[in-house]
This record gives C-alpha cells, sequence and structure tokens, in this order.
C-alpha cells in the first residue's frame, strides 16, 4: 500500500468512525466536579477499610447527578421516597431484567430449607491447602433448628462435620479422623458472625450496590449473574474468620429467580488460618451450587450424632479444673432437678440436656414464647462441658477415674458421684452434693461397696 | 500521560494516596466523558449515569490497580466499557438496530467497499444517524483496545506516539493493532448490518 493510499484510507476510516461523534455531549463541568469529590471520598472510604462502603456518599451523588437533569426532576420526589425505603436500586433493576432481584433478596432474607454442595480450594502462595480445602462439602440448613456441614475428601471419606444449633446459640464440630469433637457456646457477637453473610447480601441486593455481570448458562439453565466486593468480612464456619478481602458472585435462574450458583474469592489473614502457612496469607475460592430450595430435612438430621468414643477437646485451658468440673455438674442438676448427667460422654450430655428441655418447655422450645427460658436452660447443660474435659483428662492421665452420674443423685449426700486417684492410696471424691473431700483407698472401696447394694 | 506519572499515580493508588485518586481523576475524566458519549450517543443523563458508575467503580477497587496487568487507562477504559455493555443490555436496542439495518439495506452503491474504505461515502451517509448507531454497536463488540485504539487515532487524530504511551506499547505495536482493530471492526460491522433478510456474512 502507498503512502497515498494510506492517507486515504485513514481519512475515510477516520470520517467512517466520526460519525459517532455527531450529537454527542461535551463533558459536563459541573458534573464532574462533583463526581471528582464523590469519587475521592469513596477512594478514601475504600482505602481506609474496605468493609465500609460509603453507601450515603453513593447515594447522595447519585440524587444530584439525577438532579441535573430537568426530565428526571419531575420524578424525584418518587425515587426519594423509594430510596428512603431503600428499594431503589431494586425496583431499577426489576425493571430492566427478568432475574426479579427483589424475589432474591427476599428469598434469602427468608432464608428456607435447602441442601448445597461447595467446593473449596485454598492456597497460600499458589500451593494447595489440602486439608483445608475440598471439592465435596454438603450443608443442610433448616429454619429454626440450624444447619450440618459435612466435608468429605477426595475418596469420599467425611473429613470433618459442624453442626451449627444457631437457636441454641452452639457449634459443634466433629473430626471422625482424629476421634475428636469440640463444642463452642457461641457468644451474640459469634452469633452474628454466622449471620454475616446472607442478611449482608440482601442489604447489598436492596441498595443496588453491586456490579452486575449479565448472562451466563449454568448446567444448562439460563442465569443471571451479579457481583459484590466485601459485602461481609466475617463468616463462621466453627470460628468466626475474617476476611481482608472478600468477592461474592451470585447467579440466580432467570425463569424463577432461585439462585442456582455462588462463588466466593477471599483473601484472609485471620491468625487462625495463617497458624498453618506461618502467618502467610490465605487465598480461598469457593463455589456452592446443586442448590436444592425448599428441601425436605428432617430436623433429626441437624441434631448431632458423635460416637461415644470419640473425645471432647478444647481450645481452652480448663482441661483439669475441679471447681469448673464441679460447678458444671451443679448447672445440669438445676435443670434435670437433681439429676446429673448419665454419662460424662458430651453427645450423650446434649442429647439429656436436650430431652430434659423439650419435657419442661415442650417441643422445639428454641423457636417459641420460651426461647430465652429455653437458652438459659441451655448454657446450663453445655456447662458440663469442663466436667468431660476434666473426665476426659484424668481418663488420659490413667488416674483411675470412675464416674456414678447414673444411679447417683443430688440427694444422695454420700454417695460418690465420681473419684479418681490422686496419689498411691488416695482418692478424691466429689459426692452426690457436690461436696469433694480427699479419701484413702480402703475408705472408698466401703463407699463403693455401699452403693452398689443400695 | 508519560510513563513516571503513571507509575507515580500507580503506586499512589495503592497507598491510598487521595493525590494519586486526583491526578487520575484530572487525567482521565474528560476522556473517559467523550468516549462514553461517542459509544452511548447524544442522551447526557445516560451518559453522566455511565461516567459515574465507572468513576465510583474504579474508586472502589483502585487500591488493587495492578500495573503488570495494563496502563491506568486500559484499566478504567476496562471498567467503563462494561458500564457501557450494562446501558446497551438494559437499552435493548433490537429496535434501533432494526431501523438502522433497514436503512443500510435500503443504501445504494459498493457499501462494503465504503468500509472497507476503498471508496468515499456519500456525505449525506456519514451524516446519517443511522450510520453512527451502526458504527455505535460495531464499537461496542469490540475489545476494549480496540475501541481505545480506533477513537485516538480516527476520531480524536492522536499520533501514534501518544497512543503508543497511553497503552504501554511501541508505535509498531499500535500500528500492527491498529490494522487488528480496523479489520475486526469492518467484521463487526459486516455482522451488524447482515439483516434479518439473510444477507451473507462478506469475510475480510
Amino acid at each position: 500500500m502507498t503512502a497515498q493510499n494510506d492517507k486515504q484510507m485513514n481519512k475515510r476510516i477516520s470520517s467512517l468512525l466520526s460519525s459517532i461523534d455527531r450529537g454527542t455531549n461535551e463533558p459536563e463541568k459541573q458534573l464532574l466536579d462533583t463526581l471528582r469529590e464523590q469519587s475521592t471520598a469513596e477512594f478514601l472510604a475504600h482505602s481506609k477499610d474496605s468493609s465500609q462502603k460509603s453507601e450515603k456518599t453513593i447515594a447522595i451523588s447519585r440524587w444530584k447527578i439525577i438532579m441535573k437533569n430537568p426530565i428526571t426532576k419531575l420524578a424525584a420526589a418518587a425515587l426519594i421516597i423509594a430510596a428512603v425505603i431503600g428499594i431503589s436500586r431494586l425496583g431499577d433493576s426489576i425493571g430492566v431484567t427478568t432475574v426479579a432481584w427483589a424475589k432474591v433478596a427476599q428469598l434469602m432474607e427468608n432464608f428456607p430449607a435447602h441442601v448445597h454442595k461447595q467446593s473449596r480450594i485454598v492456597t497460600c502462595d499458589g500451593k494447595k491447602i489440602e486439608h483445608m480445602s475440598s471439592d465435596n462439602v454438603l450443608t443442610y440448613f433448616l429454619p429454626g433448628v440450624g444447619y450440618r456441614e459435612d466435608m468429605y475428601d477426595r475418596q469420599g471419606n467425611i473429613m470433618m462435620r459442624i453442626y451449627g444449633l444457631l437457636p441454641r446459640k452452639t457449634s459443634i464440630t466433629v473430626i471422625p479422623i482424629l476421634r475428636q469433637y469440640k463444642i463452642e457456646m457461641l457468644s451474640d457477637d459469634q452469633l452474628s458472625a454466622f449471620n454475616m453473610g446472607f442478611p449482608k447480601i440482601v442489604e447489598c441486593i436492596k441498595s443496588g450496590d453491586y456490579k452486575e455481570l449479565g448472562r451466563k448458562v449454568i448446567d444448562g439453565t439460563e442465569t443471571e449473574g451479579i457481583e459484590f466486593t466485601n459485602p461481609f468480612l466475617v463468616i463462621h464456619t466453627g470460628y468466626p474468620l475474617r476476611f481482608d478481602e472478600l468477592l461474592f458472585r451470585i447467579w440466580v435462574d432467570v425463569q424463577n429467580s432461585l439462585p442456582v450458583y455462588m462463588e466466593v474469592e477471599a483473601v484472609s489473614t485471620d491468625k487462625f488460618l495463617t497458624l498453618w502457612t506461618g502467618g502467610k496469607p490465605l487465598h480461598i475460592k469457593a463455589v456452592i451450587e446443586d442448590i436444592q430450595w425448599y428441601a425436605d430435612i428432617d430436623p433429626k438430621e441437624i441434631e448431632p450424632d458423635i460416637p461415644d468414643e470419640f473425645t471432647l477437646v478444647s481450645d481452652e485451658a480448663d482441661g483439669l479444673d475441679e471447681g469448673k468440673a464441679i460447678i458444671g455438674l451443679k448447672a445440669f442438676a438445676e435443670v434435670t432437678e437433681g439429676l446429673y448427667p448419665n454419662s460424662l460422654s458430651m453427645s450423650h450430655v446434649l442429647f439429656d440436656g436436650s430431652k430434659t428441655i423439650e419435657d419442661r418447655l415442650g417441643s422445639n422450645p428454641w423457636a417459641g414464647p420460651d426461647r430465652d427460658q429455653a437458652e438459659t436452660l441451655w448454657r446450663r447443660v453445655i456447662s458440663v462441658k469442663p466436667t468431660c474435659l476434666f473426665y476426659a483428662e484424668l481418663l488420659r492421665q490413667g488416674k483411675d477415674v470412675a464416674y456414678y452420674g447414673d444411679a447417683v443423685t443430688a440427694e444422695d449426700a454420700d454417695v460418690v458421684l465420681m473419684r479418681w486417684r490422686i496419689s498411691e492410696d488416695q482418692y478424691r471424691v466429689i459426692f452426690g452434693d457436690l461436696t469433694a473431700k480427699d479419701i484413702s483407698a480402703a475408705r472408698l472401696a466401703e463407699l463403693e461397696r455401699a452403693s452398689s447394694k443400695e | 500521560m508519560d510513563k513516571n506519572t503513571e507509575i507515580k499515580i500507580a503506586k499512589g493508588l495503592q497507598q491510598s494516596n487521595r493525590l494519586a485518586w486526583l491526578q487520575l481523576y484530572e487525567a482521565y475524566a474528560e476522556p473517559v466523558w467523550r468516549n462514553i458519549s461517542r459509544l452511548t450517543g447524544g442522551d447526557s443523563a445516560a451518559v453522566a449515569d455511565i461516567v459515574q458508575e465507572t468513576f465510583l467503580a474504579a474508586a472502589r477497587s483502585a487500591r488493587k490497580f495492578n500495573p503488570d496487568r495494563g496502563t491506568l487507562w486500559v484499566w478504567l477504559w476496562t471498567i467503563a466499557r462494561r458500564q457501557v455493555a450494562l446501558y446497551y443490555r438494559k437499552q435493548k436496542p433490537q429496535i434501533v438496530l432494526s431501523r438502522a439495518r433497514q436503512w443500510w439495506a435500503g443504501l445504494d452503491g459498493e457499501k462494503f467497499d465504503w468500509i472497507d474504505a476503498k471508496a468515499d461515502m456519500p456525505p449525506d451517509i456519514l451524516e446519517s444517524q443511522e450510520l453512527a448507531v451502526l458504527v455505535r454497536l460495531a464499537l461496542n463488540e469490540l475489545p476494549g483496545d480496540y475501541q481505545t485504539l480506533l477513537l485516538a487515532k480516527y476520531v480524536d487524530n492522536q499520533p501514534a506516539e501518544r497512543i503508543a504511551g497511553q497503552m504501554d506499547c511501541s508505535e509498531t505495536a499500535v500500528r500492527s493493532k491498529l490494522a487488528r482493530a480496523r479489520k475486526a471492526f469492518r467484521k463487526a460491522f459486516k455482522r451488524i448490518t447482515s439483516s434479518a433478510s439473510n444477507a451473507r456474512e462478506v469475510s475480510i
């Protein structure tokens, strides 16, 4: 091509492409000045604390620009009313897409029974951390009862099971491979961490604070997606995990507005996780799929099922605290009107405690008007945890420990409830009235003989 | 924007420096406005809205800007382009497109020679609204770097040297990319104008 031809071609293309310049608007200085301030505020808000979105700033800026336009001034009053009740962008979305985001927000707000599958890949420095990753985590969620999360390895063996008994503010983690389990009472802060996810997503959907991703066919279903940056920065998986950054995408079936696929990408420097990586940040990618909304889940599936031979473990340093052990037994006896746990296996304690509370307050008292009372009683039941840990530790140390809770009540003042060896011929004994004293091995033998005769 | 300023701003953004953000805004607010206006047409409220969404989204993610993945302009235009695409999806431009296609189909002359820049397009056609619609839609189908190149070279008449700076590549690379961008544009334009009357797509 000659230079002349080249020049001519450029001129023709320039004429063609410049056709789009006709009728366009020059930048509006006043609007750009306003946007400079608003975007700077947004930049600073997200730089200082990425969890704090300047929703107020965004809302104000949107109004300012809308008000510049004479056409939209007429509709401003109506839009302001919509904004006050928090549905301005939501309404907008409903009008222009087939996905009813209002319906999605409502679904996630009510959060019905469902089952879903999750896969997680956790990496550090580009390397996968196998024991934190799983291709197959099944979650069962039942409102008013809680959830169960089963994490499987590649061979289909269960690695971990977490029960989230939310109305009872209790989390139980069972680790079959270690034959151990952990029980935690959740503080209100921890409990709110359980709820950090979806309520926050609902808020984001309602405020319109998301990015639209367009459409995508997922497993044959046409979906429409939206993306949130840092909608929440804490989630609870038996422990409130904190994230430094989090991206959440949700893909919704355009036919019925039910979420079918969710994606999470996160970075965490939470010490609970970085304990395994020498303090280095972890990158987490998770996908939630195969969601069966309104699944028919038997509440029994959410009730903890812990094999007797599993050992209760604790992060707390209360392994050998006789005082706490006695307080636990006292608290349990208050619930059961003088009875002690049949055994010091926490799984039995939970079962016996639940049954007693339901006998006293009716079935599923956690959701009814007696829920405060139920919670108070449940806390007392859980107080037996240090007793169980105490017993397990004595057992581990070979202290010749014995427990007779199946036969001894609070009325049996002089009967041995629990005992363990403290020296060659001395035992420490907790009696039915929860007094404790040291006695000789010979005296203990007498007391136990007497009890067995009764 | 020269390389040093670019590096300085990028570093500033990562460190949450307010001045860095303001520098970025001053450099690119107007060019972003102009290009969005070109790609969407004359609705000033819509342009203002898209520009606003673009800068607010950029402000939210500026701290994570990675210079290894492209220049500030490339990053910013990627955000803007996404907002323009969302605008088009909401607008459902099928009716306008259908009208423009009919107009194009009814034209006499060597239409594909005009698009291939082998012949001059008559002035009345160059000035028509329908042509602008078709060109806009064709441009919107192109990747962000092709859009940037074509607009910078043929609409803003920027020299190759300046474009090279904006795209962080050599002038030779700009010329080579421009050739590919033109080809992609012609292809997109022909695809768009291949109307429901089963006009055969001409490969170029």
